[in-house]
């Protein structure tokens, strides 16, 4: 404790007092002012500090350590460096000053500190308070997994002690087992795929998606689901629907969860009825309802079900659900990483509306994509899809929308014709099951007509009808459920075909397929290269090239066979091929040519004359 | 001697499949339980000689069932072993609170289990 005195209470004096009044370690024993009106003396009497007008009589206590004189008067000074007791500094006005601003500095830094540690100490119990979470996570974890694990240990054990058992017990308990592992297996997988989703851990790759066309897409998949309970599973897709910018597979994992819930707790000749639309409560996106005529949810439960672990038995329910709980939490947390909304309504007994909403702009206004196509110079190429089902029209059109193309669509053939009259477009897709005329009819006629000859046509359908359609002058084929990623390959080679003729190298003999693609590039063609057989069939298969230039002794698969090959598959059965090798001998060429060979050179051979084939087959 | 009656009360018809089977196998007379209501009205009119009894579930909880059992003077003498995958220490304070007579943690080995309860009735046959 250091004890000091106070000579003067003006402002320095007001800025000592207010400095020391509050330290332990100072005790301040007096403050001397000859002017009663000093404004500092008011705040000594707050303080209860003694107050005097002759300082002198404060040196009387000998346990001064220190004075400080901020009078600012030499007199003063001289007279307290004569008369202080011994080992007590005297400190003039600049010396204070100097050990206010200090001392403030030092409080300044206290607070910082202070706040700092207030700022810890929240966060510490943050953390405490997610460290209980976890905790209480891990121990529900803990729980969900030994309660499977306890039925496959008993039934192993049981079996193993009692082999004697009949085939029948013996069957039912592997098969407790084995189902018991699955559940196992599936609780794993969902608390892998929470926590990463919790710690951030998941990539998500955002596309533009159409969640009409994904519901679509997923709901023949969950049809069968629905039809073995003998539930109703219908969708509405309204339009207008704006696309959303999500990761496909995680939106897929929210609609798989509400899908197979809403069937999972719906009885027999119950329904099940999916809608998208455009909303703008509570949050301006695409809403995605999936509403049961199921079991509902308990007023009270219903803060509950989107918690983890949290399923929620009924008496109506003869069984427990198969689920592991983490279904809806974790759509909850794909929903939120959206910034979206995900919550259910429910009357209990009488079923259960889940919604979603994934954020997303306003829907474009309609435009009557036509006109714009008639009236401007066309730029993109342009795509008639025909298709007498409006939703698989939707998606042919969306896909090739998206990846740029100007598209029309066409719902009946009598309109299919007439479109590809008027617009003459640069592909055709074509359903060939149609009310009236059909889509072989199509193919047929427009075929046969100079204007509408050479317009590519693919032909997408779920029947096999590849022959019939290849026979009609068809390009291509695919089936249906149509892949994305196929009709855009299918559509891109059909397209490619109708600007540049293409031709097939296959030669195991990099060096002549690179000269003969150089010559052949440098004449205008385009050409794909192929070093052994099998490849070249494959590729003969997925690029449809107008010609193959083909060698006969290759890798894998020999040029006779290819030959062979292709001449059985109707699409690849028309295209010309022109043998090329170094097997000069007659029996060779002429095997080639009675397989179907347009024609037969050999290596050696002046290639000019070669050459001059292609463009001629070619025309 | 007259044949022990046990009562099985556990949400998961697995887990009551198993003990059942081994119970019978044993000779000892069986009634099961899927939830606390029921156990508790199993309890009353079946009148077991002892419960195994889960913890986690629907309705009342295990805990509570063990505590109404061993308040009620017709029942607060049935012997009651608790099987729980909630192996934590806080959690067998709990039924120590509630009069449990001994806890089992999930996954257990029905033989082991099987075991452990013919010593009982044995201690409680010289007592």
């Amino acid at each position: 404790m250091n004890n000091i005195i106070i000579i003067g209470a003006g402002k320095g004096g007001a800025a000592l007092l207010r400095i020391f009044c509050d330290d332990k370690e100072i005790k301040i024993i007096g403050i001397a002012e000859i002017n009663p009106e000093s404004p500092a003396l008011e705040l000594a009497r707050q303080y209860n500090i003694p107050i005097t007008n002759d300082f002198l009589s404060l040196l009387e206590n000998k346990d001064i350590d220190a004075i400080f004189n901020v009078t600012g008067s030499k007199e003063v000074e001289k007279l307290l460096t004569e008369r202080k007791p011994e080992n007590c500094e005297v400190i003039g006005y600049e010396g204070s000053k100097l050990i206010i601003k200090l001392i403030d500095e030092r409080k300044k830094n206290i607070q910082e500190i202070e706040e700092h540690v207030k700022k810890l100490e929240e966060i510490n119990e943050k953390l405490k308070e997610t460290d209980n979470i976890k905790t209480n996570f891990i121990s529900m974890v803990s729980h969900e997994l030994r309660t499977p694990l306890t039925s496959i240990k008993a039934f192993a054990e049981i079996l193993l002690s009692n082999p004697d058992e009949d085939l029948e017990t013996r069957k039912e308990f592997l098969t407790i087992i084995n189902n018991e592992s699955d559940r196992l297996s599936r609780l794993i997988n969902d608390i892998l795929d929470l926590s990463k989703i919790e710690a951030g851990k998941i990539e998500w790759k955002l596309k533009r998606i159409d969640l009409g066309v994904l519901v679509q897409q997923m709901l023949s998949s969950f049809q069968v689901l629905a039809s073995e309970k003998r539930v109703r599973l219908e969708a509405e897709v309204f339009e207008d629907i704006p696309a959303v910018y999500a990761d496909k597979d995680s939106l897929i994992q929210v609609l798989t969860n509400l899908l197979s819930n809403a069937i999972k707790f719906t009885f027999p000749q119950g329904r099940v009825r999916v809608e998208i639309k455009f909303t703008e409560k509570p949050i301006c996106g695409v809403l995605v309802s999936v509403s049961d005529t199921g079991i509902g949810i308990k007023e009270e439960d219903i803060e509950v079900v989107f918690e983890k672990f949290s399923q929620i038995s009924s008496d109506l329910m003869t069984d427990k659900p198969q689920g592991t709980g983490l279904g809806l939490a974790i759509s909850m947390q794909i929903v939120t990483r959206y910034e979206g909304k995900i919550w259910v309504e429910s009357e209990f007994g009488k079923g259960s509306t889940f919604y979603f909403v994934i954020p997303s702009g306003k829907p474009a206004k309609k435009v009557a994509k036509e006109e714009v196509v008639v009236k401007k110079k066309r730029e993109e190429k342009l795509i008639l899809v025909v298709d007498d089902e409006v939703n698989a029209c939707k998606f042919l059109s969306y896909h090739l929308f998206m990846k740029g193309y100007q598209v029309i669509e066409a719902h009946n053939a009598e309109e299919a014709i007439e479109k590809t009259r008027t617009y003459l477009p640069d592909l055709i897709t074509l359903d060939v099951i149609m009310p009236g005329i059909g889509g072989f009819d199509v193919v047929s006629i427009l075929k046969n007509d100079p204007q509408t000859k050479d317009i590519p046509i693919l032909i997408v359908s779920i029947i096999d009808g590849k022959d019939k359609g290849y026979c009609f002058g068809a390009n291509a084929h695919i089936n249906k459920p149509v892949d994305k990623s196929e009709l855009i390959k299918k559509v891109a080679v059909l397209l490619d075909k109708k600007e540049k003729k293409k031709i097939l190298i296959a030669d195991d003999d990099q060096g002549i397929v690179k000269a003969i693609g150089y010559t052949l590039n440098q004449k205008g063609y385009q050409t794909i290269e192929a070093y052994n057989g099998e490849e070249a069939l494959n590729k003969m298969i997925s690029e449809l090239p107008d010609l193959v230039i083909l060698d006969i002794i290759m890798p894998k698969m020999n040029g006779y066979e290819v030959i062979q090959k292709m001449r059985e598959k109707p699409e690849t059965k028309n295209i010309s091929i022109i043998v090329l090798t170094a097997y000069n001998i007659k029996e060779g060429k002429v095997r080639a040519l009675s397989l179907g060979a347009v024609d037969y050179f050999t290596k050696t051979n002046e290639l000019e004359y070669f050459y001059k084939e292609i463009e001629e087959i070619l025309g | 001697m007259k044949k022990k009656k046990i009562l099985v009360v556990d949400d998961e018809p697995y887990v009551v499949r198993s003990l059942i089977f081994v119970l019978k196998k044993e000779g000892y007379l069986t009634v099961s339980a899927s939830n606390g209501e029921e156990a508790l009205q199993k309890a009353m009119t079946e009148e077991p000689d002892l419960i195994f009894l889960d913890i986690m579930m629907p309705k009342i909880n295990g805990y509570e069932v063990c505590k109404r059992l061993k308040e009620h003077e017709k029942t607060k003498g049935i012997y009651i072993i608790i099987l729980t995958a909630k192996g934590q220490k806080e959690d067998k304070m709990k039924g120590v609170e509630v009069g449990v007579n001994e806890y089992i943690t999930k996954p257990f080995s029905p033989s082991k289990v099987i075991q452990r309860m013919k010593e009982i009735f044995e201690d409680q046959g010289i007592c």
